[in-house]
């Protein structure tokens, strides 16, 4: 019995230290795991970002060097270059400063959310932030807009800014057909303001398809500058608006109205793009924000990538990832021409991919695999895949797509209809009425303007605006695609007459050789109008198909232009209906062809002349500026110091030297030593015995000086030090001592001679007698090893100091201050 | 001994046929990303990360030229030199532009011909390229088939729905879509041994399919594990996709 309760009892112990160990040890224990992480974290990042802060300042050093190493090798570009460099590395080490003092200790405290605002928020707004509200002064102002904002630029190194434009300009939009224009965007690029040259061909080149959809308003092109003019569309994009649509859904997906109203937004989408296709555009960079949400409805913007379907260009990889279909990167990578694809299938692939991005809130990252994980109907992840299918399987055009996106919108619960029912599977779909124009590039500027609709307003009308419009663009191009009929006349000649207007014969064929034949300009006129309004019109169509653009590239086209069009009202009919006589007008024409020619090649030269020195922006920016400034401020600090040190060196002079008597000085000695030094100016050293409390000052000398003592050896260690440290002030003031007691005497022999020598001068006489001093100084004059004689003499029997004396020769001491004898005497004068 | 679609793909590479590097990026990319991320360890951005396109990849084309399949190399650690060597050329490139020098050259480690490799790698890398090869050639097989079959296998297999929601999505009989699942998983079996033939150097390579349940030559029970293989390879794969594009380590 005692076994089993002890059994069980160990068992309910095992359980509880195992509930123990599952419910209080592991939670604690990761929880100082956690911690300990927590901790090396905050300390690992510390150290690291200390060592970038080091990293960025010595390559900021080492990068401004180099800046200004351009500069003076006169390489404005790579100092330019060097100083973008200096800026990054400046703006790394402030990065990594703020980390360090900011936001590792903020995330150590658990802190996190309290600066994710200022480490992402930030820089987002910052990045996304408009540009300055007035072009600079290289850009210049665009005459007849007035400048009232500005908008974030785009990838494509353009400005954008918002405008108001005067009466004269909405007169002329009103008489273009767009009479309701309030406030514009002018998209400017400038090779100043960092636009590249391919940017602005690209644009360019897209420019007259746009117009052409009265998508652009107005261009300009000149040396300084491209810009265009768009309609200004206030509003959010949808990526925006998509995120706020999600935040006011639940968690599991967009609500049934917000879904709604997303679909709306996808069928405005829908709805401009097949108005584009059917223009024969393909807008090539669909994506939410390209969509710009106002009043409820869905714009289109950015005309960037427009490429015309039939466009004989090679197809290229541009576009927003994502977005783009991966199939068509191959085709680029391939060769493949725009023309040989369907371009229209690549705009549905990027529409499917905005519906993916409406209902997920995320983009598409595994293409046509990609999942749908948010709630939503089952009939609309259908139209996404079926949109981001393989090119050759998915909806053909947009309209095909907006009926599906349609059907299901407008079905009372989306999420009863089965994929079976979409007018796709079901075989209802609504294509176009009118067959899709073709346009080609060379089609296009013959185009007339087709009048703005509101896209999304435009949609499911058949026969309504955009439909009207598409059939006066296919009667156009029809128009112009019609080939004259020929008749030759001259088979040795080539010469040859147009059937149907025989009086362009023979000269006039010229312009039918040259491949411009007149034969746009006489039917593209709108029917049921007079002869001379078709005309005018044919006139306004032929300024707006050839474009400045084409003035600055080739000066003599416009020349050819106005010689066609002579030509071809030789062979019509004046505008005044008064017909000229051939060859008056072909004379008049001519002259005007050599006019146009001369002022377009005007125009080359001057724009070559302006080009020349500025396709690069090289200017100073904070990198090469702040570079100058640490360089000068290095520069001046160096000579600063430089200065410094050679009035030090000037005032070395003033030499406080003090010789020590054991280990320590006198309180005040050297003090006094160095006023003393001061007092005495230049080239002045200040001796200071330690034994003499009194600082001596002493010239810088040349000379040489022979010191001869007659104590009694061995020498009493103070005494010692004593003469000592007068031979050396007598040494460090720049005289040569020969003296036994001297540290630096090499030579003891030649000292013990010179001393034997004039000890025999001498001749035992008293030092004080004047025998004595005239021995010596005799011996001084003869002698050439010494020009000044110390003489210590001691203390008669042992008593009291002994004495110095001091000898110098009349020649030696020439030149030598006043007072230098008794100078060299109290320096070995024992004091006190 | 390298299977023939295998030396023909590395002969397109070897002869820098732009889309073979690009389809290469495609199908390896994000597993090359995610691994370099991994080796970055936070010190490598996400953008950065992506920034490294497969024009960088085509760049390192003659790199290839040194390959010598008898030194036993696997695909995967192939792959993952090249990363390195990627990511480490577009790091001097950076440096050598911040500098304001031309591209400094690099030369490829030549360790990863060996069989151990030379490179760090580990099992979930290898997995991760096992199921990018799959995913390859579930795409394939994508361009390959009807729009309506191939929607039939994906709401059946990678959605998991039932043969009666899907045959009552799709409007057709449940007989049909079992006829129309069978039509497309041949051809995805068909598809999965070109794939995993084509970017597979060693044996061992090649028979990475049989051992996560892709039977080639099944009876009727093999095919609900080959669905069921597929489905799984499949969503761990948009995983590691989503885990890449977010910026996050595997």
């Amino acid at each position: 019995m005692q076994v089993a309760f002890g059994f069980i009892a160990v068992v309910f112990g095992l359980l509880v230290a195992a509930m123990l160990l599952a419910v209080v040890l592991v939670p604690l224990f990761r929880g100082i795991g956690w911690l300990v992480r927590h901790l090396f974290a905050f300390v690992g990042g510390e150290i690291k970002d200390t060592l970038r802060v080091v990293g960025a300042v010595i390559t900021a050093l080492v990068f401004s060097l180099l800046v200004v190493g351009n500069i003076l090798i006169f390489r404005w570009s790579a100092s330019s270059h060097f100083g973008r460099a200096f800026s990054a590395e400046i703006s790394a080490g402030a990065s990594s400063i703020y980390r360090i003092f900011v936001g590792h200790p903020a995330r150590l405290l658990g802190l996190k959310s309290l600066v994710d605002g200022i480490e992402n928020r930030v820089p987002q707004a910052v990045a996304a932030a408009p540009t300055r509200d007035k072009p600079s002064r290289r850009t210049g102002q665009f005459e007849h807009y007035k400048i009232v904002g500005s908008l974030p630029g785009g990838g494509s190194g353009s400005k954008l800014y918002v405008a108001e434009p005067d009466d004269i300009k909405l007169a002329s939009f009103a008489r273009n057909g767009h009479g309701d224009i309030g406030q514009v965007v002018v998209k400017s690029f400038s090779l100043k303001d960092g636009s590249s040259l391919p940017q602005i061909v690209r644009e360019s080149r897209s420019l007259d398809a746009a117009k052409n959809l009265g998508l652009v308003l107005d261009h300009e092109l000149t040396p300084e500058r491209f810009y265009y003019v768009m309609e200004y569309m206030p509003g959010e994009s949808l990526g925006v608006e998509t995120q706020r649509m999600h935040a006011a859904s639940p968690a599991e997906g967009l609500s049934d109205a917000s879904l709604r109203r997303g679909l709306g937004y996808v069928e405005g989408l829908l709805a401009t793009l097949r108005r584009y296709h059917d223009g024969g555009l393909w807008h090539k960079d669909v994506k939410p924000d390209n969509i710009i949400i106002h009043d409820g409805d869905a714009h289109l913007v950015d005309f960037g990538l427009i490429t015309p379907l039939r466009s004989a260009m090679t197809l290229t990889t541009h576009g927003t990832e994502y977005f783009r279909d991966p199939e068509m990167v191959r085709m680029a990578l391939k060769g493949v021409k725009v023309h040989e694809v369907d371009g229209a299938r690549f705009d549905v692939y990027a529409a499917g991919a905005v519906l993916y991005s409406t209902i997920e809130n995320s983009f598409p990252a595994h293409g046509g695999l990609s999942r749908i994980s948010k709630r939503c109907p089952d009939t609309l992840r259908w139209i996404v895949r079926r949109a981001m299918t393989d090119y050759d399987k998915r909806y053909p055009t947009a309209a095909a797509m907006l009926a599906d996106v349609q059907y299901v919108r407008s079905a009372q619960d989306p999420f009863n209809v089965k994929p079976a029912e979409l007018p796709s599977v079901a075989g209802g779909i609504a294509e176009p009425n009118e067959p899709v124009v073709e346009v080609r590039d060379e089609d296009l500027a013959f185009m007339p303007p087709v009048q703005p609709t509101n896209p999304t307003k435009a949609v499911p009308t058949p026969g309504g605006g955009p439909r009207r419009a598409a059939a006066t663009m296919a009667a156009s191009v029809a128009a112009a695609r019609a080939k004259p009929k020929l008749k030759v006349t001259g088979w040795w000649s080539g010469k040859y007459k147009l059937e149907d207007d025989e009086k362009l014969a023979g000269k006039g064929s010229r312009a039918v050789a040259m491949g411009l034949a007149p034969k746009p300009f006489v039917r593209v006129g709108k029917f049921g109008t007079s002869v001379a309004e078709s005309l005018r019109e044919a006139d306004a169509m032929l300024d707006d198909a050839f474009g400045e653009i084409d003035d600055a590239i080739n000066g003599g086209a416009k020349a050819d232009r106005e010689f066609f069009r002579a030509a071809h009202r030789a062979g019509g009919v004046g505008a005044a209906g008064v017909r000229r006589p051939a060859a008056e007008q072909l004379e008049s024409a001519r002259a005007r062809a050599a006019a146009r020619r001369s002022s377009a090649q005007e125009r080359m030269n001057r724009h070559r002349h302006n080009r020349s020195g500025r396709k690069y922006a090289s200017g100073v920016n904070f990198g090469v500026a702040a570079s100058l400034f640490i360089f000068l401020a290095f520069g001046v600090g160096v000579a600063g110091l430089l200065v410094i040190g050679s009035i030090g060196s000037l005032k070395q002079n003033n030499t406080v030297t003090v010789q020590a008597n054991g280990d320590t000085y006198a309180d005040g000695v050297v003090a006094r030593a160095s006023a003393a030094a001061e007092a005495a100016g230049d080239g002045v050293s200040a001796l200071v015995n330690a034994e003499s409390p009194e600082p001596i000052a002493a010239p810088t000398l040349r000379g040489r000086v022979l010191v001869v003592d007659d104590l009694s050896r061995p020498l009493d260690a103070r005494v010692s030090a004593w003469l000592r440290g007068g031979v050396a002030l007598m040494e460090q003031a720049g005289l040569e001592v020969f003296s036994t007691l001297s540290d630096t005497q090499t030579d003891a022999a030649d000292v013990n001679e010179l001393v034997a020598r004039v000890k025999v001068a001498r001749a035992q006489q008293p030092l004080d007698s004047g025998k004595a001093r005239e021995a010596i100084s005799n011996w001084l004059h003869a002698e050439d090893s010494a020009d000044v004689l110390v003489w210590i003499d001691p203390a008669p029997a042992g008593e009291g100091q002994p004495a110095v004396y001091v000898f110098g020769s009349p020649e030696a001491l020439e030149g030598a201050p006043e007072g230098f004898l008794p100078m060299i005497e109290r320096l070995f004068s024992p004091q006190g | 001994m390298l299977s023939s679609m295998t030396t023909s793909f590395v002969a397109r590479l070897r002869a820098n046929d732009q889309a073979a590097w690009f389809e290469l990026w495609e199908t390896f990319g994000p597993v090359v990303r995610a691994q370099i991320m991994k080796w970055g360890n936070g010190r490598i951005g996400a953008e950065t990360v992506r920034d490294l396109s497969q024009e960088t990849m085509a760049a390192l084309s003659n790199s290839i030229e040194r390959y010598d399949p008898s030194r036993g190399a696997r695909f995967s650690t192939w792959l993952l030199a090249i990363a390195r060597h990627v990511l480490g050329d577009e790091m001097d490139r950076r440096m050598a532009a911040k500098r304001g020098g031309g591209k400094r050259g690099t030369s490829l480690e030549e360790a990863w011909m060996t069989t151990s490799g030379g490179v760090g790698v580990d099992e979930a890398y290898e997995a991760a390229v096992f199921r990018a090869k799959i995913e390859a050639a579930i795409r394939q097989v994508e361009k390959a088939c009807e729009f309506t079959d191939f929607e039939i296998f994906r709401m059946r297999v990678l959605d998991g729905q039932s043969g009666k929601d899907v045959a009552a999505a799709v409007g057709v009989s449940e007989p049909t879509v079992s006829r129309r699942l069978a039509k497309v998983r041949e051809m995805l079996r068909s598809r999965v041994a070109q794939t995993v033939a084509t970017f597979s150097f060693t044996e061992e390579e090649l028979a990475e399919g049989e051992r996560n349940g892709l039977v080639q030559s099944p009876n009727k029970a093999d095919d609900a594990l080959f669905d069921e293989a597929v489905g799984e390879i499949f969503h761990r794969q948009m995983e590691l996709r989503a885990t890449g594009e977010r910026g996050e380590r595997f």
